[in-house]
């Protein structure tokens, strides 16, 4: 090509030009269906080799086991992708539904112990946010720290027993069911949507964002980190909250000792699914997927009767090969992009491909956060 | 280390790559010869660095050979390049502050063992005396203790030279090596760079400074839109022939309009500004439509002033907007007043490289494309693509990560976040810093365009020319105060050029202050203000 490509002419900057060609990413599509198509696959094998997977108590054991892994990694998932972790929501669920538990009991009311769990969300956020925005602790730390914090006033609060003889009229609501799906589940749902969109349409999902993959620039560009950081631990919190009210629907009790590392879970969950560890990118999209991939396996492992050690070594094999898949999955998307070409080639199979000043993603692909905006 | 004798050669036939199907580099062919400085020039974008990756290992090209005295050559990795004597030094700094000069070399030399262990340990003393020896051979003065992040940046290039020169490569290829540093800094770098080819070294080296390649190099290859459309001996070429070459026929200055901008209107007016702990308070204004200039050495604390405006360092002193007293404690204050700030260093302070381009075009005014808190996405697009076709920015598509942008193009998204965010002041730092003259000239007719439409500029800059296309006045610092601010007019080449090395000269300057406490009301505003200009709506805020 030797003819000179042509600028607007200077004088008129806003002149229209030609349209660029949009070339269109190739490895997007694929980053984005990887993970449902393993669910889908393992969804189809399970089915075909077990006949109860598909009756319909297997699935709706499946969506209920699933909900509060499934609330706890979506408020994960914001933290995460601000660049933080968040520890304390395993343990802090486990105290919250004592403390619901605790206020629906002495006082009868339901809605007192709802407001109580919320309340108590709130401020094991707020704590959280505070130690970590104006301590300067590492979240990690922080986190570490409220998580064992939790769980120590959930037992000293119960003497390691459960709280149980809640309220009739909250045992109904545990009972209800809509369009033969229980409560918990379309609760669930909700706050999905709910997340989906504060993360996909708001300023705060995309400041979340901005904050995790770069936060000086997000600070240069005025946005407030602290804030932001904040915030992403209070949504944690309420989180937390929702989960513990999910938990008193679930088993009807408060449990000091649930929960141990439903924290950890939601973390590999989210991270499953495609999130970013170092922040910057993912979406709650991913994380459901990441929830139902774990949920369905786990169910499977059940259904088929291995035992309960070797359930955990399978399912902890399983976290290990997910958090991989993120670079398995860029170096896929670059073989198929490094096509075959004419002549001598100066590749070699399996050569890494990053120097120290690179971004990892150099070739290839391009990062899940790339569709114009942050998440998809 | 070879001799320059028995020609020794390195380079790439018919270089092929592509990035997700983007064709960057078109049969690229070049060769670099042992004991010459090859300087590699282009366009933003034009697929140099590519080039770079594609001979040092990086990355692995779609297709081409790459030539070592004739010889095909595979390198899958950089170190299997770094094995065959291929050694590059990248663009950005790769170092860890933490870390000595000797440990940071340390880590980059593979043959450790030969060459300095004992009983498989590291043996330092050792070791020291052979980091002694390299950078006297060098001819650089550096303590192999120094911390790397103590180092200035002169330094710091001069690190990265030695890291690469450990494993004694016969070529070296340098990306940009002078594009962050000050004049007298790039000069020693350039000269450090002859010393090499005295050596015998072949270096290959990307510039967008043509006066320095014209001075430098011994040969040029230019390439345009991933071709190469020029490969010839440097004597002889003008910097004006090397343009050409570059982008065809087009107009590569941006031309100073004869008319200034600026207007009586204060926007800005700083009151007992302190730069440093010891240097005096000062006052200084600055004034809607115009471009003000602020230079000094290192340390002089014209950079520190330039941040302070930026909000990203908090401002000692008093700030007043229009007239009335502001807090500039943070970068989000400033915004509140309608700053914004572009920081030196693009990719770490300035862009989130993973995010798409459309994104960070609006990061610092997202509130602008949305509704109660909602962000429209199509209106976030079109800004975008309103904002690419403006400044010209070449990128894949509007989706596409900032990091596989070019670093001309970066910038360039930077400059856009701040037209798209509305604010009437821009603190930069280094604008056109890794752009290419086409860029350039571009960048300075945006900031042009800006302030003819009342905005104001606070541009730190190294560059001379540039502080000469540009401004309406210039603050020069030293000590870490304003010394004095100099109007337009009364400068030439020479002058800036002495007075940004920190030369004394105090006739003809209009003094804001020279010393002692002056009322910022008797602050003489130094630069002509034209009585009858029409106030224009500020262009930006749309
Ligand atoms: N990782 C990537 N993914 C997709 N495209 C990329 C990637 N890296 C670079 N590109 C594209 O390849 C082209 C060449 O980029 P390259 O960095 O080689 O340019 P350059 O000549 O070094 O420019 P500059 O002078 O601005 O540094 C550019 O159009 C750029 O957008
Ligand atoms: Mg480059």
């Amino acid at each position: 090509m030797t003819a000179m490509r042509e600028r607007p002419a200077r004088s008129d900057p806003t002149g229209e030009r030609t349209p660029r060609p949009q070339v269109r990413v190739r490895g997007a599509l694929f980053d984005r269906l990887f993970v449902p198509a393993v669910l889908v696959t393992l969804v189809v094998y399970l089915s075909a080799t077990n006949d109860a997977f598909f009756s319909r108590i297997n699935v709706t054991n499946v969506l209920m086991q699933a909900s509060i892994l499934a609330i706890v990694a979506f408020g994960a998932t914001f933290v995460i992708m601000a660049g933080q972790l968040d520890l304390s929501m395993g343990t802090g669920s486990a105290l919250i539904s004592v403390i619901g538990a605790t206020v629906m009991v002495d006082t009868g009311s339901v809605l007192l112990g709802l407001g109580a769990c919320l309340l108590a969300g709130l401020l094991l956020g707020l704590v959280n946010g505070v130690v970590v925005t104006a301590l300067h602790v590492p979240s990690f730390i922080a986190t570490l720290g409220t998580m064992i914090i939790c769980g120590g006033i959930a037992l000293a609060m119960t003497n390691g027993g459960v709280v149980s003889g809640l309220p009739a009229g909250f045992r109904e609501i545990a009972t209800l069911r809509l369009l033969g799906l229980p409560v918990l589940v379309w609760g669930t749902a909700a706050i999905f949507l709910l997340l989906w969109w504060l993360q996909r349409q708001t300023v705060f999902g995309y400041q979340v964002l901005a904050v995790g993959g770069n936060a000086e620039a997000a600070r240069l560009s005025g946005i407030s980190l602290g804030r932001v950081r904040l915030l992403v631990f209070v949504l944690a919190g309420v989180a937390t909250a929702l989960a513990a009210i999910a938990l008193l629907v679930r088993v009807q009790s408060g449990q000091p000792n649930a929960n141990g590392t439903l924290a950890l879970e939601a973390i590999a969950a989210v991270v499953v699914g495609g999130t970013s560890l170092n922040g910057g990118r993912g979406s709650v999209v991913r994380t459901l997927w990441g929830v139902l991939l774990i949920a369905v396996l786990r169910n499977g492992l059940d259904l088929s009767g291995i035992s309960e050690d070797y359930k955990q070594v399978v399912l902890g094999t399983v976290f290990i090969l997910a958090a991989s898949v993120d670079f398995l999955r860029r170096r896929l998307v670059r073989r198929r992009v490094t096509p075959s070409s004419a002549g001598p080639t100066l590749s070699s199979p399996g050569a890494p491909d990053t120097t120290p000043g690179q971004v990892p993603a150099a070739t290839g692909t391009v990062p899940p956060s790339s569709a114009a905006a942050p998440a998809r | 280390m070879t001799a320059t004798t028995g020609a020794p050669r390195f380079g790439v036939r018919a270089a092929v790559h592509d990035y997700s199907g983007v064709v960057v580099l078109r049969e690229v062919d070049f060769e670099l010869r042992g004991g010459e400085i090859h300087a590699l020039l282009g366009e933003n974008g034009s697929g140099k660095s590519t080039l770079i990756k594609v001979l040092t290992g990086a990355v692995r090209p779609t297709g081409g050979t790459l030539l070592l005295d004739g010889e095909p050559v595979h390198f899958a990795t950089p170190q299997q390049a770094q094995a065959a004597g291929v050694a590059v030094v990248h663009q950005n700094y790769n170092l860890f502050p933490d870390l000595s000069v000797e440990k940071t070399l340390l880590a980059s030399a593979a043959d450790v063992p030969r060459r300095a262990s004992r009983l498989g340990a590291v043996d330092h003393r050792s070791w020291r005396r052979q980091v002694q020896e390299l950078l006297h051979r060098l001819g650089v003065d550096l303590d192999p203790r120094a911390l790397v992040g103590a180092l200035g940046p002169a330094e710091r290039k001069f690190v990265e030279i030695a890291r690469a020169m450990v494993t004694e490569p016969r070529f070296l290829i340098l990306d940009e090596p002078t594009a962050s540093l000050e004049p007298a800094a790039a000069d020693r770098v350039l000269a450090l760079m002859r010393t090499l080819r005295g050596h015998g070294v072949g270096l290959a080296f990307v510039s967008h400074r043509l006066d320095e390649v014209a001075a430098t190099a011994d040969r040029v290859t230019v390439l345009r839109d991933g071709q190469r459309v020029a490969e010839r001996a440097s004597a002889g070429l003008t910097t004006a022939e090397m343009a050409r070459l570059m982008v065809g026929d087009r107009p590569q200055e941006s031309v100073r309009p004869d008319t200034s901008t600026v207007r009586s209107e204060v926007l800005l007016r700083m009151h007992d500004v302190r730069c440093s702990d010891d240097g005096d308070a000062f006052d200084i204004d600055v004034h809607a439509g115009e471009i003000l200039a602020v230079t000094g050495l290192v340390g002089s604390g014209a950079a520190t002033f330039v941040s302070m405006v930026g909000g990203d360092v908090p401002l000692r002193g008093r700030a007043e907007v229009d007239g009335h007293e502001v807090r500039l404690r943070t970068a989000r204050d400033a915004q509140a007043q309608g700053i914004g700030f572009i920081p030196e260093d693009r990719k770490a302070r300035g862009l989130v490289l993973e995010h798409s381009c459309a994104v960070n075009i609006s990061l610092a005014s997202l509130g602008r494309v949305s509704t109660a808190g909602r962000v429209s996405r199509r209106r976030l697009l079109r800004r975008a693509e309103e904002y690419r076709n403006r400044l010209d920015i070449r990128m894949p598509s509007l989706g596409a990560p900032a990091s596989a942008l070019s670093g001309g193009n970066q910038q360039k998204v930077l400059v856009a976040k701040w037209l798209a965010s509305g604010v009437r002041l821009i603190a930069v730092e280094e604008p056109t810093q890794g752009v290419d003259i086409g860029g350039r000239a571009q960048i300075h007719d945006l900031l042009r365009e800006f302030t003819a439409a009342g905005g104001a500029v606070v541009l730190f800059s190294t560059d001379v020319r540039e502080v000469l296309a540009l401004a309406d006045r210039v603050a020069v610092f030293r000590h870490g105060c304003l010394s004095r601010v100099h109007a337009f007019d009364d400068l030439d080449q020479a002058r800036l050029t002495a007075l940004t090395a920190g030369e004394d000269d105090s006739s003809a300057a209009l003094g804001l202050r020279a010393d002692g406490a002056v009322p910022s009301s008797a602050a003489p505003l130094s630069t002509p203000i034209p009585s009858s200009r029409p106030t224009v709506r500020m262009e930006s805020s749309r």
